[in-house]
């Protein structure tokens, strides 16, 4: 009897404390989230954001060509700081996210594809940041734990960069599979096109600062093909359900209906 | 030798001369040879009744001198020399005076011979006592009753005295370990029958005596002859205390600082939430709650300050020794569902012991570190007869401590009233939109108010008075009562224990259409199948079901009526709230076009508060189960072997819901919850006495496996059918939450201990846990614990001292991390069309993180005075918490804008005392007190590097913002908002063009952690009465009150419509003499303003909105949180009934706050708000609670 106690003593102790340190492989993995998370997936939400950018009414309140009831709050300048911060989180640290990734499915668009569009709606959204704050990281940022403190670069320096950027994701565009998950497009053509009028209207914005650059941009965009019917344009259609509405509809007839 | 067996031989012939002839004549020789072998047996049963200490007089050496001393002296003198006690009749010792004796290095023995030589006494050893009498006056031994029966198993005789020989009647007997016991007689005599042969204990015990345990063999058919002499004390032996992981150990052994409350303690005014009934009594152990309206709520522990460097760290509760869940679902704007440990019933508990820091519960290793409440539960006694406890009480509740409103002005935001076009008439009409109460006199003109625009109510389309009702808010709180019944059975015999027992609480609540049912059922019980195996079980089975009140800031509740309502509104009228026409009265809504209703209406803010009781209700039900199966096997005397299954699960419902007709789309929405934790336990115990020495190891392992799922579902877009309530009616895809957690932890674990003569103690302890939350390959850590003791008072027996220990200890104790914190996954959004988007959450994970780690440092002084009448404890302590997991905020530039990282270092010190005693004891009347009190400081030493500061808590009003920050350098918790912008000479408030106050962003308020917290309790008794009351403090700490502030801002606070200097009402026109006086500093000028503003604009625009230092309140208060009167009825009075005991008492619970320093309305001894970490923001606390009622205890 004793032997079997000393026995039992020591495998007990064996298996609760001395050795096993080995737990199933998915026992501390998150069950409630997608450990995976397809490219075409991360870009349907990329492009959602963008509605969220422009859609945003605090400049329409402060200027007083909106006001709203039963809060005035914002007509009144009561939020005087607007940060950037989200925009880089969500959206691009999506796209950023798919331009690191290691495998590529090609059911989702041919590799080049991929990258090619991610690149181009990265530029859309630091374009519109780097228009509406100056200066603002760009070279440094997104780049996860690896560096927590970006610091501000010029904004001469990131529209030339972002040039760059549209003309190499335009050129980058190959003939492989169209990428999935496309909200605003159904072919490659399309994204070449929007990629050269942001081009564009990013070196009209330059006539004045920097009129050799912004010439020379503007021509090269030019010829390489941009909008030339309406139909073209790069539009994001709101649905019908209330995770979809539009904000504006949202605050016009949901918010205000009392 | 040779003295002893002569003077028996005497004593015998004696018995044998003066017994009963009848018998002797019968049975000479038989008794002749019993009598000798029983003298033999006594003498031998004496010597081994000897305690361990072996008091052989020979070897015992002394030196004295005596000059004219009497022998009463020369006795107390041989006392203090050695550890001997003698016992004598005054009236023998009196006899021998003027002894002049000397010797030196003798003997005690040949002392003791030459002191009593021709005195005619002679001195015996019995039990550690030396007993002095007489010679040949045999009236001590001839009082003994010769048992009758010829043939008998082996019996005990026996005489209780006390030091000075007196017999101790009713003194109380009991052989342990079997069921025979019993009570001596008048004299003092006693004899126990039918004991086999065999080694047992008795212990005798007696009412303000110390108790003593004596070993004795008793052989077949043998008397054993026994004295036993008591010294007065407080009856306790050793105090045993149970300490970590169940193991019990001697008090004086034990080096850090821990403290039991008894089960009555708890029960003494029938609390809900069983942790409640700590508050106040337990040195650095606070309580804060929240109201008794939410029934049940949250009862929030804190062990020593906050010690977590994010606020949480609530200490591990643990029942008979099984872990259970102390969650809590509450959140600070919502229902206050409480925390689980409400499902403890408080009559079953037997004691609590907390174990405050790590070096007390280091042994739990990763669950360790913010200490550990142990409770442990009754079980059934070997008693002869079972008892039965019944007990039964009834007390009613009711609201208090309401905030001071002004009743002059009604709802508005200006003095002239308002019209609305009825049939073309400007109609003077009380406007809805208006939630604040800025508007004009309410002087009883004839207005159209909102209840007269619908055309179901009595009072359609008539003008009625404007006037106040200044107890719309007390009216609104009914009278709630609370029915609470137990009863237990329990018992036991030779090889069994048992009890069952069952409780049963019924409430009504003080808000409308909120109640509690809880019932509660237990059994523990445990058999002896082999003298060596005990198998036990402890089974615990709790349901609630329950519909509470909504609390904090949102339009579901009561609480919105302080924070914005009209003072005109009839609350008699906003009863009756549903009208025949299947419309809904609601207050805060637009005047209708042409003076009536014709469909439902919408508030924009506020439902009626009815209508919120009654079609917006929210119910939780709960079924618990927790408990243990054991196994003990002592394999060798010294040496047992336990093993346990323990669980603790939970199955909760709880629904809510949004009805049509309020504000808001309807909704519904239903949570499943369910939990499961499962510890298997090992645990093998050596104890051993070699010598001066004792020693005890235990060697340990347990596996904990936990899981939990949460279901929750939510209509969306509002209801395809409307009134029905069910996740299938959603009009759109419903919302919905699906939870998986699961958790393993293996560990393993053991201690040593080791003490010398009693007096000395050290002991050692180490775990090593293995955490599947942890990185999976560094998921291991070591906690380990040193602590000695040394009980000083053995060594220097100086009179007053009667017990004086000091300890101190070092020990590492962790908490672990959160699970699914190491990798990192998507997450999901609601799909477009076809497609389902997913994004990269915000917040970074770390596979490389390590548990928090508090280690800590403490030493401590016990003392007890004059027979432990009066003592004290003093705990010195130090703790620092490491490696904090915390998710910094990074930019967010990085793409992520929190990583979950360790960081942080904070240290907390502090001082904890308790002094308890007896300061009356007479024979009817005794008062007992005990008062505790603890302070802690605390610093953070570092949070991260290049981090200074880390944002706690958030709280956003209007745009405006307060701040919970943890900055480096300073205590925890700095409050930072909005300050007064004050001028640096004066230190008076700065003004504006407009003589408004300016203010500045970011001030810190310092730390909302209080400086001392304490409580007294006291309890006296006179006669048959006994009453009790027990008070808590806190002296500093601040909160903020949004409540305050809003009743301000919105116009219903008294303050805003007093009478200013010139006899006007500040909310008079300026022109007319009104407004309110305020001082400052302008800031253009800089000279000293004095001038009239307008109250309006003062109070609502400014203080009101922006100015959050006005609503900082000190939150210091002392409290008085239950008292209890009984009478407990004579044995005369019930001899009639078939009951043991009758006690009837009046209980209360919170009956009046004794002082506060905030203002009235608010209560800070209530701020504890679900789950959320800290006390510093009141957003809407429920009413204060007050409850009064009667208890009757029986048992039988």
């Amino acid at each position: 009897m004793k032997k079997l106690l000393s026995i039992q003593l020591v495998v007990a102790l064996l298996i609760t404390g001395t050795g096993c340190t080995k737990f199933s492989d998915d026992i501390n993995v998150d069950p409630n989230a997608p450990s995976k998370a397809s490219n075409a997936q991360l870009l349907t939400y990329s492009i959602s954001q963008m509605a969220n950018v422009i859609e945003s009414v605090s400049g329409l309140l402060y200027v007083q060509h909106w006001s709203e009831k039963p809060y005035t709050d914002n007509s009144r300048y009561t939020v005087v700081n607007f940060d950037f911060y989200d925009i880089y989180t969500q959206p691009l640290q999506n796209l950023q996210t798919i331009l690191n990734a290691r495998n590529f499915d090609i059911n989702e668009g041919s590799v080049n594809n991929q990258k090619a569009v991610a690149r181009i709606l990265k530029a859309w959204f630091f374009w519109h940041m780097t228009d509406r704050w100056g200066d603002i990281p760009y070279f440094n940022a997104l780049k996860g734990k690896d560096n927590f403190s970006a610091g501000y670069d010029k904004q001469k320096d990131i529209y030339y960069d972002l040039m760059k950027e549209l003309k190499e994701a335009a050129a980058q565009i190959d003939n492989g599979n169209k990428v999935v998950g496309d909200l605003l497009y159904t072919d490659m053509a399309s994204w070449k096109r929007f990629a050269n009028s942001m081009r564009l209207l990013m070196a009209l914005r330059l006539s004045k600062a920097d009129p050799a650059k912004g010439k020379a941009e503007f021509l090269d965009a030019l010829n390489s093909g941009v909008f030339t019917d309406n139909s073209q344009n790069a539009v994001y259609i709101h649905l019908a359900d209330a995770a979809n509405q539009s904000y504006w509809y949202y605050v016009a007839n949901v918010q205000n209906d009392r | 030798m040779n003295l002893y067996v002569k003077t028996y031989r005497h004593s015998t012939s004696c018995l044998l001369a003066g017994g009963r002839p009848k018998l002797l004549s019968r049975h000479k020789a038989l008794f002749m040879r019993i009598s000798i072998l029983a003298i033999l047996l006594t003498f031998s049963g004496l010597l081994m009744a000897r305690s361990g200490n072996g008091q052989d007089l020979n070897k015992i050496i002394i030196s004295i001198d005596l000059k004219n001393a009497s022998l009463k002296e020369a006795i107390k003198k041989i006392e203090s020399l050695t550890q001997l006690a003698f016992t004598y009749r005054t009236a023998d010792v009196a006899e021998v005076d003027h002894i002049n004796y000397q010797a030196s290095k003798a003997s005690v023995n040949n002392v003791l011979a030459d002191l009593l030589q021709h005195t005619g006494l002679q001195y015996d050893q019995v039990n550690g006592n030396i007993v002095i009498k007489k010679i040949n006056k045999q009236e001590q031994l001839t009082n003994i009753t010769i048992i009758e029966e010829a043939t008998f198993e082996g019996g005990i005789r026996g005489r209780v005295i006390d030091e000075t020989g007196a017999p101790l009647a009713n003194a109380s007997i009991v052989v342990l370990g079997t069921d025979r016991g019993t009570a001596a007689n008048k004299e003092g005599v006693f004899n126990i029958t039918g004991l086999k042969a065999g080694k047992y204990k008795l212990q005798v015990s007696a009412v303000n005596f110390t108790s003593q345990i004596t070993e004795i063999t008793i052989k077949d058919n043998e008397t054993l002859d026994v004295l036993v002499a008591l010294k007065e004390g407080t009856g306790k032996l050793e105090e045993v205390i149970v300490t970590a992981l169940g193991i019990s150990r001697k008090e004086r052994s034990v080096g850090y600082s821990t403290q039991e409350i008894k089960g009555d303690n708890l029960t003494v005014a029938k609390e809900q939430n069983v942790l409640g009934s700590l508050g106040g009594k337990i040195a650095g152990v606070q309580l804060s709650g929240s109201s008794g309206a939410s029934m049940g709520g949250t009862q929030k522990i804190q062990i020593r300050g906050t010690n977590f460097l994010t606020g949480g760290g609530e200490p591990l509760i643990v029942v008979d020794n099984t872990p259970i869940s102390n969650s809590n679902f509450a959140i600070r704007n919502g229902r206050d569902y409480g925390n689980l440990a409400q499902d403890i019933n408080p009559d079953d508990i037997e004691s609590i012991n907390v174990l405050k820091g790590p070096a007390a519960s280091a042994l739990y290793g990763l669950r360790g570190q913010f200490g550990v409440i142990m409770i442990t539960t009754r079980k059934g006694k070997n008693a002869q007869k079972p008892a039965v406890n019944f007990s039964s009480a009834y007390s009613v509740e009711k609201a208090g401590n309401f905030l001071p409103l002004q009743n002059t002005y009604g709802a508005g935001s200006s003095l002239s009233f308002p019209t609305v076009d009825i049939n073309g008439v400007p109609t003077k009409f009380v406007d809805g939109t208006w939630d604040e109460s800025w508007g004009p006199v309410m002087d009883g003109t004839p207005v159209r108010h909102e209840y007269s625009f619908y055309p179901g109510d009595p009072d359609f389309g008539k003008e009625t008075p404007f006037v106040p009702h200044p107890n719309n808010i007390k009216d609104y709180f009914e009278t709630g009562h609370t029915w609470n019944n137990s009863i237990s059975f329990s018992g036991g015999g030779q090889n069994t224990l048992f009890r069952l027992s069952y409780n049963n609480t019924d409430m009504k609540g003080i808000e409308p259409n909120t109640w509690l049912k809880r019932n509660n059922l237990s059994f523990s019980g445990s058999l002896n199948v082999t003298p060596n195996l005990v198998v036990s079980t402890s089974l615990n089975y709790a349901n609630n079901k329950a519909r509470r009140p909504s609390q904090g800031y949102q339009s579901l509740g009561s609480r919105n009526m302080y924070q914005w309502f009209q003072r005109n509104l009839d609350m008699n009228k906003l009863k009756q709230y549903k009208y025949a026409d299947g419309t809904f009265y609601q207050w805060n809504v637009a005047a209708p076009k042409n003076g009536v209703y014709t469909s439902r209406t919408s508030p924009i803010d506020w439902n009626n508060p009815y209508f919120d009781a009654y079609e917006n209700p929210s119910n939780d039900s709960r079924d618990r189960f927790f408990g243990n199966i054991g196994v003990s096997y002592t394999v060798m005397p010294g040496l047992k072997v336990n093993g346990f299954v323990r669980q603790d699960g939970f199955i909760q419902n709880i629904d809510g819901r949004n009805a049509e007709g309020g504000r808001g789309v309807p909704s519904f929405w239903i949570g499943k919850y369910e939990s499961k934790e499962m510890n298997y336990e090992f645990l093998a115990t050596y104890n051993k006495e070699v010598g001066n020495f004792s020693f005890g190891a235990n060697l340990g392992g347990n596996l904990m496996t936990q899981r939990y799922t949460y279901l929750r579902q939510e209509t969306q877009g509002g209801f395809v059918s409307p009134g029905f309530y069910d996740i299938t009616n959603s009009l759109n895809r419903p919302l919905v939450k699906n939870i998986l957690r699961r958790k393993e932890v293996r560990s393993a674990y053991g201690s040593v201990n080791l003490g010398y003569k009693n007096t000395y103690f050290i002991d050692a302890s180490l775990r090593r846990d293995i955490s599947s939350a942890l990185p999976p390959d560094n998921n291991a850590y070591l906690y380990p614990s040193v602590s000695t003791s040394m009980v000083f008072s053995e060594l220097l027996k100086v009179a007053p001292i009667s017990y004086g220990k000091i300890r101190a200890s070092f020990a590492q104790a962790g908490s672990d991390i959160d699970i699914y914190q190491t990798t990192n996954s998507y997450a999901m959004r609601e799909p477009y069309g076809t497609n389902f988007p997913m994004y990269v959450p915000d917040t970074l994970k770390n596979p490389e993180l390590k548990p928090s780690l508090g280690t800590a440092y403490e030493a401590g002084l016990d003392m007890r005075f004059l027979q432990d009448r009066v003592g004290f404890s003093f705990t010195w302590y130090y703790q620092q918490s490491e490696n904090a997991v915390m998710n910094l905020d990074v930019s967010g530039v990085s793409g992520y804008s929190k990583y979950v990282i360790n960081a942080g270092n904070i240290q907390n010190k502090g001082i904890e005392l308790t002094v308890s005693g007896t300061p009356i004891r007479m024979k009817n009347l005794s008062w007992t007190s005990s008062f505790n009190i603890a302070r802690n400081k605390n610093v953070i030493k570092e949070l991260y590097p290049g981090i200074n500061s880390l944002i706690l808590d958030q709280n956003r009003y209007s745009s405006v913002d307060m701040f919970l920050l943890a900055n480096v350098n300073e205590s925890f918790g700095s409050i930072v908002g909005n300050a007064y912008m004050r001028d640096t000479a004066t230190g008076k408030i700065l003004l504006d063009a407009t003589n408004m106050p300016m203010y500045v962003t970011n001030h810190n308020f310092g730390t909302v952690l209080p400086k001392f917290t304490g409580g007294w309790q006291n309890t006296v008794t006179w006669k048959n009465f006994d009453l009790s009351a027990v008070i808590d403090f806190q002296k500093g700490g601040q909160f903020f009150s949004w409540t305050k502030m809003l009743a301000v801002k919105s116009g219903q606070a008294a303050e805003t419509a007093v009478i200013n200097e010139n006899g006007k009402n500040i909310r008079d026109p300026l022109t007319d003499g009104g407004g309110i006086k305020i001082n400052g500093i302008s800031s253009s000028s800089k000279q000293e303003v004095t001038a009239f503003v307008n109250a309006r604009t003062w109070y609502r625009n400014n203080l009101g909105t922006r100015i959050y230092e006005e609503w900082l309140f000190d939150a210091s208060y002392i409290r008085m949180r239950e008292i209890r009167v009984g009478y407990t009825f004579s044995k005369a009075n019930i001899a009639k009934l078939p009951v043991k005991s009758l006690n009837l008492a009046f209980i209360t619970r919170n009956p009046f706050m004794i002082w506060q320093k905030a203002p009235k309305g608010l209560n800070p001894a209530e701020l504890a708000t679900g789950a959320t970490s800290f006390n510093w923001l009141e957003t809407g606390q429920l009413a204060t609670t007050r409850s009064f009622g009667v208890n009757l205890n029986v048992s039988f």
